[in-house]
């Protein structure tokens, strides 16, 4: 093992899943190296790729591990690797996803606080070019600046993002570490947490920043893994859910505004709209300023203020696309019973 | 993903009746001494987006008003046949109206949703706690012996579950 991909006293190893990431491992490696805060490990588990993504890690000195064939999917690779860790907290990173350079360092405290199991931090598009990654731009720049502090200060947030999330090894391998039965690991993982009674904390200075989707293919298929992803979970926990007061509403609340609300937004405001009065068309915009204000406050703050003004259009065709896949994973794996269990990668 | 739908959906008005209620809690939090200075930072904060967007949606209204007002003129003047049920429709009132009618439906829907799963979570913790005590052994307790004793009889039931 090269000398590189080991650095004492974080007490962190970093495991990097990648299926054909070559165009992105080695930025996301370099970035993990070049922390404030280095961890101890870095692990990257190509996961059969056909591209070099494996040859291209081992020649940044960081430990590869392949395993006997492809795992499908990224919670298997993840599993695969968990293993070989020993160090006290294990971080999980997209491979197309690079760190701010003191991201790990700002994390690392809130997953060391008593009773916390996992840490996630704020997660911001790399690229902001098409349309799609510029709903999505606006899409995480109102919901890590105004859902998702809410959720950390009532101690649920609902999901520790899988690209960018901290864990304590012992409590990840005796919760069952990353299960395979969802489209949303993390999501599932998070959930889990809660219902074992640990804590999930969010951590709005450490930044990481992924790769999303360009084009609507690629879009599409991860719309369709989140959606059926969060309606999998939603089956999989739902007694457990129901025990755990904020998260509960906050589920139910996001379950109802994807479908009863998606239903009322595509059928009965039009028909009220061309029947009863034209007025009933403000429906589609009256909630422009509850997204605009928390969007300009950071876009303020990251002097990116043109640029989240330009994306606002995008987000509003990004949401009613959204609520297309999940009226559709509703459908599929409530009403038809059919689940989704072919793990397609985004990007 | 943000799959929540403008107008119709209840996602943001319960992230904002839930910020509003943050400082209540943490003042609850300070009478039992469990309050934290750098969580008053992050309600600040919150509050602060709150006021403006309750601001900026107040100043949606009132420009939509103005619209429709403007809207209804140039009906009446120039297309007055052929949209006169439309210019009606279209009155100045008509958008703030609408926007009471969309919360208060929205806050209703938010409050029934609330009251559903909150009836759900206590029926489904009571179930698990009743399967959790249907799973502890049987405990008979020696009566003979409770005749000596003087304290209640479930407080005694209790007491010799624990020294079992």
């Amino acid at each position: 093992m090269d000398i590189k991909s080991r650095s004492p006293g974080s007490g962190l190893t970093v495991m990097v899943p990648a299926y054909n990431e070559a165009a992105s491992i080695v930025d996301t490696i370099r970035s993990i190296q070049a922390q404030t805060l280095p961890p101890e490990e870095i692990i990257v588990i190509d996961d059969h790729s056909s591209d070099n993504t494996g040859d291209l890690a081992r020649s940044c000195g960081v430990t590869v591990l392949r395993p006997p064939a492809n795992t499908g999917s990224k919670a298997g690779a993840q599993n695969f690797a968990l293993g070989q860790v020993h160090t006290p907290y294990v971080m999980a990173i997209d491979g197309d996803t690079t760190l701010a350079p003191n991201a790990i360092e700002l994390l690392m405290p809130a997953v060391k606080e008593p009773g916390v199991a996992a840490a996630c931090g704020f997660v911001l598009p790399r690229h902001v070019r098409s349309i799609w990654e510029r709903g999505r731009y606006v899409e995480y720049l109102f919901a890590f600046t105004f859902y998702k502090p809410i959720q950390d200060y009532y101690g649920k947030p609902m999901i520790s993002s899988g690209c960018f999330s901290v864990y304590r090894t012992d409590l990840l391998k005796a919760n069952g570490a990353w299960s395979t039965r969802t489209m949303a690991e993390d999501m599932d993982l998070t959930w889990t947490y809660y219902e074992a009674g640990h804590g999930v904390r969010f951590v709005p200075e450490a930044v990481c920043y992924p790769i999303e989707p360009h084009n609507y293919h690629f879009m599409s298929k991860q719309l369709k893994r989140w959606s059926h992803g969060f309606v999998q979970n939603v089956r999989c926990h739902w007694s457990g859910l129901l025990q755990i007061p904020f998260l509960r509403t906050m589920v139910v609340v996001a379950l109802w505004d994807a479908t009863t609300a998606a239903i009322a937004y595509f059928l009965i405001l039009p028909l009220l709209a061309i029947f009863v009065n034209p007025l009933f068309l403000l429906g589609y915009l009256i909630d422009i300023p509850c997204v605009a204000v928390p969007v300009l406050y950071k876009a303020v703050g990251r002097k990116e203020v043109v640029k989240s003004l330009a994306s606002l259009p995008s987000f509003f065709l990004l949401r009613f696309v959204n609520s297309l896949f999940v009226l559709e994973a509703v459908w599929s794996e409530i009403v038809m019973r059919r689940t989704l269990k072919v793990y397609e990668k985004g990007h | 993903m943000i799959a929540g739908l403008p107008g119709t959906g209840i996602g943001g008005i319960f992230y904002l009746v839930i910020a509003i209620a943050m400082p209540i809690r943490e003042l609850f939090h300070k009478a039992y001494n469990c309050s934290y200075r750098s969580r008053w930072g992050v309600i600040a904060l919150t509050l602060g987006l709150v006021v403006a967007i309750f601001a900026s949606l107040w100043a949606e209204v009132a420009l939509v008003s103005a619209a429709c007002l403007w809207l209804q003129g140039v009906l009446q003047t120039d297309l007055h046949l052929a949209n006169a049920g439309l210019s009606e429709k279209l009155s100045a009132a008509g958008a703030p109206l609408f926007a009471c009618m969309a919360a208060s439906a929205a806050f209703i829907t938010l409050a029934v949703l609330y009251a559903v799963t909150r009836i759900l979570g206590y029926y489904y913790a009571r179930r698990a706690k009743r399967r959790s005590q249907a799973a502890r052994p049987v405990f008979i307790p020696d009566q003979r012996l409770y005749a000596r004793s003087s304290e209640p009889w479930r407080a005694y039931v209790e007491r010799q579950r624990v020294l079992e």
